[in-house]
């Protein structure tokens, strides 16, 4: 570079230091750059590395897809295994069968100092029988899984460490739209941590449960922070879609689409998980007919069982939201686990009845049972129960 | 403990002022581009089919609420041209589908329900370069539970695109992009760094096959720009279909350069005397850089638009400007403005009302008819009218209350009501003037006048739509209705709900702007005399509360 | 001066002060890779049209690409950013690499009235290309470029994309290609941009001075992930193979030189997919014996790179040198256990 160009570009320097804000991006490029850097060094401290031994066999992929294994049971709140209700159930995880679970080293963030680590449930959902816990400092652990939020995709893991370093969250009320964001993981292996680099995308999202970014979220980086440019915690990345399921979210890998539970909800659900309370997929224990939210039949023992639902109700609204079919429903109580309440409003005829229900778990459900049909309200001719009657 | 550490490490490494300098602009970059996602995301729109499924993306142009989209996601909307737009407030309002561009991919939709709405600036597409930073704002995988919707951003990965097979969903000269477009986000608004709109997001590049993703984004979204839909917004705006334009010539690439290779004896390229073998130069402003350019650059532009075209012809250049000769987009039935849908929904509404009421298809009013009203007011006080109408048109009314009979007649003049005692006109105070109005316009035009509801033209004029049906019903105690919305005068307007199943009036709504009232009438207990069927008791409403109730008595007489 | 150059030139007096600043202008990068970057196209019978990229690595029409169905048509081209074809021949091929090197060469072109005239002439001076850059020096986070031609959306002059993510991990690739495993296994760079698309493999990664670091690789799905993985082979490793393939006597020098070590463990496997690798036998004296690893310890992991079978085991064993410090997981009976010790050269 000559004198002159020095001379001007010291000039043009002052002219623009006053407008630094008309910065286009790709002339700070460079500036983000090592500022990513720094931030990642920042949070490096507080990732730990994960790796899973044993629990189930990885799915393949074959040319013949028909040979990999089905998906966990994934359904609209109408209790599992039930082959003869299967038709009713938009079964929305075929979508995961292309989609496998992780072999790979994942990441978790050291939650407290004493050896509290959080990380993805997704990490776990081969049920493996060993966990290690490697920390920045070459420390290696063996961990305990405590607890796990299936429906948050939560998890805590103990190992016998003190004095760990803790990373910094970005306050609830301090996360923008718009604002820089970076994935850290250890799913791809490697040495180092794997970068990946968006902006917030929106907040409040999955009914108030996290943070979307356009990062690329995929198996790579579940359990790891979403950070700031200060290197911050902006939020705990995990594989999220508005249905239920351990693998529901995966499919919006390295879409642009992803989803980081932020430090409000962190807190609440890592209390709860830190006292070794796990949190399970909640179920209302209804099969539900495919047009409208009209309960086919009803499981006994069940929550809406013991309320006195029945089936041939219909499940007008549920939280609040207008039900118009059975995804509706779906995505009304997706995010809410067994032992949780749901409002629902049931229409029977021309009555609605409003009920607190609170969901149950997989194992508190009975076997579904088809209830006696109501009698046509608008109809006084409905002889109820036809099968009962000589045709 | 470690973190402080960890804390006062980065203090002491921070470098020298250059470097804080640089951070600061990072920063600021940054702050930059989170106010202007925040200015720019109330503008943009999360868009639902009529029955609240499906979803698409979109972008209010204008803030009486214009806005954009693509064809394809208001397809399903095209019978009723209804929809449902959410904005960031969380609110869902009803909209309408205007006009559309089958061809290039773009609607028109208008959303109602605000006086005012967050408008985008539109930005001009021709300045955007290869590596510019942009923002895509849409509702992908309507995840925007609150209409709040997702921001992503990129770079710009292409200009001049191509992307189309077939005569429909065609995308000329787009821009490609790597934010992340994904299922949802159609329809959405590309803005560039500085909040201004320059495409309207519409399509992705996927692989189907069994090992591929699907429908998720793998880098390659692709936007229509800007230029190319502000030239349509006239005709979007009016309802009409929009055309694109031709030169019914095409050309092919020859070696180092573009010529004609075939064209129609009437092509107004022929007329501007290009003949085949001619070498195609510059078209619409821009130098060809190939066949496939020529073609991307055409469908920019709508019918009749005068382009110019430069061209070399026996080795002499000749700079023209053509006017493009419409296509005809292919469709299945012949196009529908929203007018000529609302006008028919609206015959056969009134059709369905007058059948209820007078309980067949009369053609003439009948001469006299007589109501009995007896209003109970809240404090329990009676007041008897009779009204007496001919032809529907004027009233009579006599006023009973504390025994003394009052007669007065009623008049509409310019939109205002008048009492007439003798030939002294004075204006009625506002509540009879509205439930004169209401009356009137429900017995005399809606019942027995063909002109007020059908004047060709009436709808869309200036975009505010006449008399325009409303049809999505809402519950009012768990019945559906059916509204036929109408201006009675410049600020009133009188919205009629007719049930839909029985299509007698269960709900009429005066509203009158300039004194910012409303009066609600709930009609209840039909009865039918002489044919004609009425309700009984009719309940009153302001904002406030229930006023009273009007119970009702009909005579008629043919 | 356009507002844009005026702030770029301050940048570039920092650059001697600070390497906070930039270099090379985002446009001049964009500019020079389209022009180094060719598109691939080939027909083969009974498959559909095949596409790619290539990047030039000499002036005269060397293109190094990835190997794929595409290089078997009998009428492969390649199309330069100015929208001229080129015939393109193979010269070598590796198979384990999945790297081929072609050269470009004269395609003949028609005019409307179908004579046939001569194709761009191909010879030295005539293309713009790529020396090769440095990989090693990338740092998770840095900006990277991906330059290529996904989904063929650029014809004939058009330019090729660009899309801007970051460089996220160097690793090694475990993966595979539809049902079999994929064989190239060694180094990866692996991006943040979406480069496992149909057209990308064989273009350029470019960091944000614009410096070749790497060619896109082929379609394939991560093992340890199980998703798509977008990632470009280091232009180290390319440009190994492309020096093989000119000067073939000077292959498998660097394998004599790799010394041997010893460990003293025997080993047996069990299971049928995923396979579990048991100790069988521990040499008396031997550094494993020394370390703690006993007859039926179940071995999970070599210094934190899972075990899947023998071989991943013998892979992984293979790449320390005598005197490493090597850290082993293991299960015995139930519990998880680190044992650690040193190897030692092997005696011959």
């Amino acid at each position: 570079m000559n004198r002159a160009t020095v001379i001007l570009a010291v000039v043009a320097w002052a002219g623009v230091a006053s407008h630094a804000s008309a910065d286009r991006t790709r002339d700070l490029l460079p500036a983000y750059q090592e500022m990513f850097h720094e931030a990642v060094d920042v949070v490096l401290p507080c990732v730990v590395r994960i790796q899973t031994i044993g629990g189930a066999q990885p799915r393949f992929a074959t040319d013949n897809d028909d040979d990999a294994p089905q998906p966990p049971p994934e359904d609209d709140g109408s209790p599992p295994e039930k082959p003869q209700e299967r038709e009713n159930l938009p079964f929305r995880d075929d979508l995961g069968a292309n989609f496998m679970v992780a072999d790979g080293p994942t990441a978790g963030i050291i939650y407290e100092s004493d050896g509290w680590i959080l990380t993805s449930s997704f990490n776990f959902v081969r049920e493996p029988a060993h966990i290690t816990v490697e920390l920045n400092d070459g420390r290696r652990f063996v961990a305990e899984l405590v607890a796990r939020d299936r429906v948050r995709k939560l998890a805590i893991l103990k190992i016998d460490a003190t004095d760990l370093p803790t990373p910094e969250w970005v306050p609830d009320d301090q996360i923008e739209v718009g604002q820089t964001a970076l994935a850290v993981g250890y799913g791809f292996g490697g040495e180092s941590p794997s970068v990946t680099a968006g902006v917030v995308s929106a907040l409040n999202r999955m009914m108030g449960n996290a943070t979307q970014t356009d990062a690329k979220l995929s198996p790579a980086n579940y359990g790891g922070p979403l950070i700031d440019l200060k290197g911050h915690i902006l939020g705990i990345c995990v594989p999220m879609a508005q249905r239920p399921g351990d693998l529901a979210g995966i499919e919006f890998y390295d879409a642009g689409i992803g989803f980081a539970v932020p430090y409000h909800r962190v807190r609440e659900i890592a209390a709860d998980l830190q006292r070794g309370i796990s949190f399970h997929r909640g179920w209302l224990g209804v099969s539900i007919s495919r047009g409208t939210c009209t309960i086919r039949a009803v499981a006994d023992p069940s929550p809406v069982r013991s309320l006195g639902i029945r089936s041939g109700d219909i499940i007008a609204f549920a939280n609040g939201r207008e039900l118009r079919n059975i995804t509706n429903l779906r995505q009304a109580i997706y995010m809410v686990p067994a032992g949780e309440t749901v409002t629902i409003i049931i229409r029977r005829g021309r009555l609605e009845f409003g009920y607190e229900v609170v969901l149950a778990s997989n194992e508190e459900l009975g076997k579904l049972e088809v209830d006696d049909p109501l009698p046509d309200p608008e109809n006084p001719f409905t002889i109820p129960n036809k099968e009962r009657w000589p045709r | 403990m470690k973190t402080v550490v960890i804390g006062l490490l980065m203090l002491a490494s921070t470098a020298p002022a250059a470097d804080r300098e640089l951070r600061e602009r990072v920063l600021a970059h940054e702050r930059e581009r989170i106010e202007t996602i925040r200015r720019i995301t109330p503008a943009c729109v999360c868009i639902y089919g009529e029955d609240r499924a499906g979803g698409g993306s979109g972008v209010i142009i204008d803030e009486r609420g214009f806005g954009l989209t693509n064809f394809h996601v208001v397809a399903g909307m095209m019978a009723k041209r209804k929809g449902w737009g959410g904005l960031s407030d969380g609110e869902l309002y009803e909209l309408e589908v205007l006009g559309v561009d089958v061809t290039g991919d773009v609607a028109m939709i208008r959303l109602k329900g605000r006086d005012s709405f967050p408008v985008a600036e539109l930005g001009d597409s021709h300045s955007v370069k290869l590596g510019d930073e942009v923002i895509a704002i849409g509702n992908p995988f309507t995840l925007a539970e609150d209409y709040v919707p997702t921001v992503t951003t990129g770079i710009v990965t292409g200009l001049h695109r191509y992307q189309g097979e077939g005569e429909t969903l065609v995308y000329t000269d787009c821009i490609q992009t790597d934010a992340s477009i994904n299922p949802g986000n159609s329809g959405g608004p590309l803005f560039d760094a500085d909040g201004r709109v320059v495409g309207i997001n519409g399509r992705i590049s996927a692989e189907m096959h069994k090992y591929a993703r699907g429908r998720t984004n793998v880098g390659l979204g692709y936007a229509i720009s800007i230029n190319q839909v502000k030239r349509f917004i006239p005709h979007l705006r009016a309802g009409l279909l929009g055309k694109h334009g031709t030169l019914m010539a095409t050309t092919i690439d020859d070696i180092g350069s573009v010529v004609f290779d075939n064209m129609y004896d009437n092509a107004p390229a022929w007329d501007a005397g290009i003949r085949v073998g001619d070498k195609l130069l510059r078209f619409g402003g821009q130098d060809i850089r190939s066949a496939n350019h020529y073609a991307s650059l055409l469908g920019t532009f709508p019918e009749n638009w005068p382009v110019p075209v430069s061209y070399e012809s026996g080795g002499r250049t000749y700079h023209k400007i053509i006017r493009l000769e419409p296509v005809d987009p292919p469709l299945k039935r012949p196009y529908r403005t929203p007018e000529e849908i609302n006008r028919e929904a609206l015959k056969d509404t009134i059709k369905a009302f007058r059948t209820a009421v007078l309980g067949s298809q009369r053609t003439s009013p009948p001469r006299t008819w007589r109501m009995t009203w007896t209003r109970v007011a809240a404090d329990g006080t009676h007041t008897t009218f009779q009204d007496e109408m001919s032809g529907g048109r004027s009233l009579t009314r006599t006023e009973t209350s504390n025994d003394n009979a009052q007669a007065r007649r009623w008049e509409t003049r310019d939109g205002e009501v008048y009492i007439l005692e003798g030939d002294k006109p004075y204006l009625a105070d506002k509540f009879d003037a509205l439930y004169h109005q209401a009356i009137e316009a429900l017995l005399g035009r809606l019942l027995f006048e063909d002109e007020a509801w059908s004047r060709p033209g009436a709808s869309h004029a200036g975009g505010d739509a006449l008399v325009e049906i409303d049809d999505h019903g809402y519950v009012t105690n768990k019945r559906l209705l059916e509204t036929i919305v109408w201006p009675v005068s410049e600020h009133v307007k009188l919205s009629v709900g007719l049930d839909l199943k029985s299509h007698l009036p269960a709900r009429v709504v005066i509203r009158d702007d300039a004194a910012n009232t409303t009066l609600e009438f709930e009609m209840k207990d039909y009865q039918t005399s002489g044919g004609i069927s009425w309700p009984h008791r009719t309940i009153i409403e302001l904002p406030s509360g229930t006023i009273g109730e009007l119970l009702t008595d009909v005579e008629i007489k043919p | 001066m356009t507002r844009r150059n005026a702030i770029l030139i301050p940048l570039l007096c920092l650059t001697v002060a600070h390497p906070l600043s930039a270099s090379t202008d985002f446009d001049t990068v964009i500019e020079t890779a389209s022009k180094r970057v060719v598109r691939l196209f080939g027909l083969k019978a009974g498959l559909s049209a095949g596409y790619g990229c290539g990047v030039l690595i000499s002036d005269d029409g060397l293109v190094v690409t990835v190997a794929s169905l595409l290089l078997d048509a009998e009428n492969l081209r390649a199309i330069a950013a100015d929208g001229t074809t080129y015939g393109a021949d193979v010269i070598a091929r590796d198979d384990d690499l999945q790297l081929a090197l072609l050269k470009l060469k004269p395609w003949p072109q028609y005019d409307r009235r179908g004579r046939r005239l001569p194709g761009a002439p191909v010879g030295p001076g005539k293309f713009e290309y790529f020396t090769p850059g440095d990989s090693t020096t990338l740092t998770p986070g840095d900006w990277i470029i991906a330059a290529g031609n996904p989904f063929k959306v650029a014809q004939g002059k058009e330019t090729i994309s660009h899309s801007l993510g970051v460089f996220s991990v160097r690793t090694e690739l475990d993966a595979h290609r539809k049902a079999r495993p994929f064989p190239y296994r060694g180094d990866v760079l692996v991006v943040d941009a979406i480069t496992s698309t149909p057209g990308s493999p064989g273009g350029a990664l470019l960091n944000l001075d614009g410096e070749w670091v790497g060619l896109l690789g082929r379609i394939v799905i991560a093992n340890r992930t199980h998703t798509n993985l977008n990632y470009a082979l280091p232009v180290e490793t390319v440009m190994g193979f492309v020096d093989d393939a000119m000067n073939p006597d000077s292959r498998d020098k660097s394998e004599d030189e790799q010394v041997a070590t010893y460990h003293g463990i025997k080993l047996f496997e069990l299971g049928y997919q995923k396979k579990m690798v048991y100790v069988d036998k521990v040499r008396r004296r031997s550094p494993a014996r020394r370390g703690g690893v006993k007859k039926d310890d179940l071995i999970v992991s070599v210094n934190g790179h899972s075990v899947t079978d023998i071989e991943s085991f013998n892979d992984e064993m293979g790449r320390f040198k005598p005197g490493d410090k090597i850290e082993f997981v293991v299960i015995r009976s139930e519990k998880i256990k680190m044992i650690s010790f040193q190897l030692e050269q092997a005696k011959p």
